[in-house]
């Protein structure tokens, strides 16, 4: 009881105090985990749109499969995206394995098919109740897409927090493409791991304060811009 | 009507075997004419053996009871459900016209403010510019929501919502206007 105890207030000191090493691996976590889920959005959103208005042959297999894929074990990921760049691997002469960019491309792959396949959700209810009328307005499948994305973006920041979660929160994947390596590719998550296994626990519990503390203000926020949005438009 | 000209309103019964004609000049996506239309929804007939020819420049009511079909039939003159049996024409194409517009019941407003609702409906129109603008300030103000233009329009009463989306169809310079049953 006492270690736990003193490896909180050692945690909370190095919290408090800014601690440089921490303040480096939150960074560098922040980073990563921000840079996934900005291309993931690019990428996720415009396709789940596109399938939530677009009706093709296939399209039952399309959804089935991207819902499947939010499933995707971040160690899966991480193996695939090690043999991808690896200096055997097809892409290996980029020389992106063990950077931070190898882990923005893992947490990408991660999480697009979560971004898609709830931006579908999300796009195809509105499109249930807003499909007549830009019908009868003439509105066209790609800008009947565009409008959906933007007239549900409150609800498609609550999928982009749901997406950076997952990111900031997996280990799996970062820490095989990373290698977890000081002051390179050490983020919160992998470092939690490590300190752990070494009995460093004030760092670990440092780091998973932090970590709470994120998710927590994301969720916070969310819920107060879709609460703010609601009494704005409605 | 007082001066004897022909009352403009033409009532038609919405019968699943109702038929009705008028004459008027083919342009503007009309006459709108169905010829043996019928509409399966799974497996309930809403309507079937329709008839209709909807002119330029009159009115038509179509009036029925509940069930009977009159928003399917609404539907269906303004393209947005093929007909499961016949053929509908607009004019003479057999495609929806682009001018030609409905008044939904419950109205489905855009999450932005009231003037950017009509603004969206006029670019659809290829709308856009001081054009648009004219055309935004005039069609709130023929609805009495001059006031209201920069509100998020979905935060408008309900009343103010119908007539804004209302107001939408004017502004796009339509030809033809499909009005709910109420």
């Amino acid at each position: 009881m006492s270690t736990l105890v003193q490896s909180l207030s050692l945690a909370g000191h190095l919290v408090a105090s800014f601690d440089p090493k921490l303040v480096q691996i939150v960074a560098l976590s922040l980073a990563v985990s921000l840079a996934a889920t900005a291309i993931a959005a690019a990428v996720g959103l415009p396709f789940g749109a596109a399938v939530a208005v677009a009706r093709f042959p296939g399209r039952g297999a399309v959804v089935a499969t991207l819902n499947a894929l939010m499933g995707l074990p971040p160690v899966v990921v991480g193996l695939l995206v090690y043999l991808l760049l690896s200096r055997a691997g097809p892409l290996g002469s980029l020389g992106l394995l063990f950077t931070p960019q190898a882990m923005v491309i893992a947490q990408t792959i991660l999480i697009a098919p979560i971004l898609a396949a709830l931006a579908r959700q999300v796009i195809e209810d509105a499109w249930a109740e807003y499909r007549e009328q830009l019908a009868s307005m003439n509105a066209t499948t790609f800008g009947s897409a565009l409008t959906l994305l933007w007239d549900t973006r409150f609800s498609l920041a609550t999928v982009l927090l749901a997406g950076f979660g997952r990111a900031v929160a997996e280990v799996g994947a970062v820490m095989i493409v990373g290698g977890n390596i000081d002051g390179v590719t050490r983020v919160m998550t992998t470092t939690i791991a490590l300190e752990t296994s070494k009995g460093d626990l004030p760092l670990a519990l440092g780091l998973g304060l932090v970590l709470i503390a994120i998710v927590l203000i994301l969720n916070f926020g969310a819920q107060a811009t879709r609460a703010w949005a609601k009494a704005r438009f409605g | 009507m007082a001066d004897g000209a022909p009352d403009p309103t033409e009532t038609v019964a919405a019968r699943r075997d109702g038929a009705h004609a008028l004459v008027a000049p083919e342009d503007a996506g009309l006459p709108i004419v169905a010829r043996g239309v019928a509409y399966v929804s799974g497996t309930t007939a809403i309507l079937d053996g329709v008839d209709l020819d909807v002119a330029r420049g009159r009115r038509l009511l179509v009036i029925g009871p509940n069930g009977s079909g009159k928003s399917t039939l609404l539907r269906l003159l303004h393209g947005l459900l093929p007909p499961t049996r016949g053929t509908l024409r607009w004019g003479s194409s057999l495609a929806r016209p682009r001018n030609h517009a409905m008044v939904f019941q419950r109205p489905v407003l855009l999450r932005r403010s009231a003037s950017a609702n009509i603004a969206y409906a006029l670019e659809l129109a290829n709308v856009r510019g001081a054009a648009a603008d004219r055309r935004i300030l005039a069609a709130l103000s023929d609805v009495g929501l001059l006031g209201v233009g920069d509100r998020p329009a979905r935060v408008l009463s309900g009343g103010e919502q119908q007539q804004l989306w209302a107001a939408h169809q004017p502004a796009a310079q339509l030809q033809q206007l499909h009005l709910p049953a109420r």
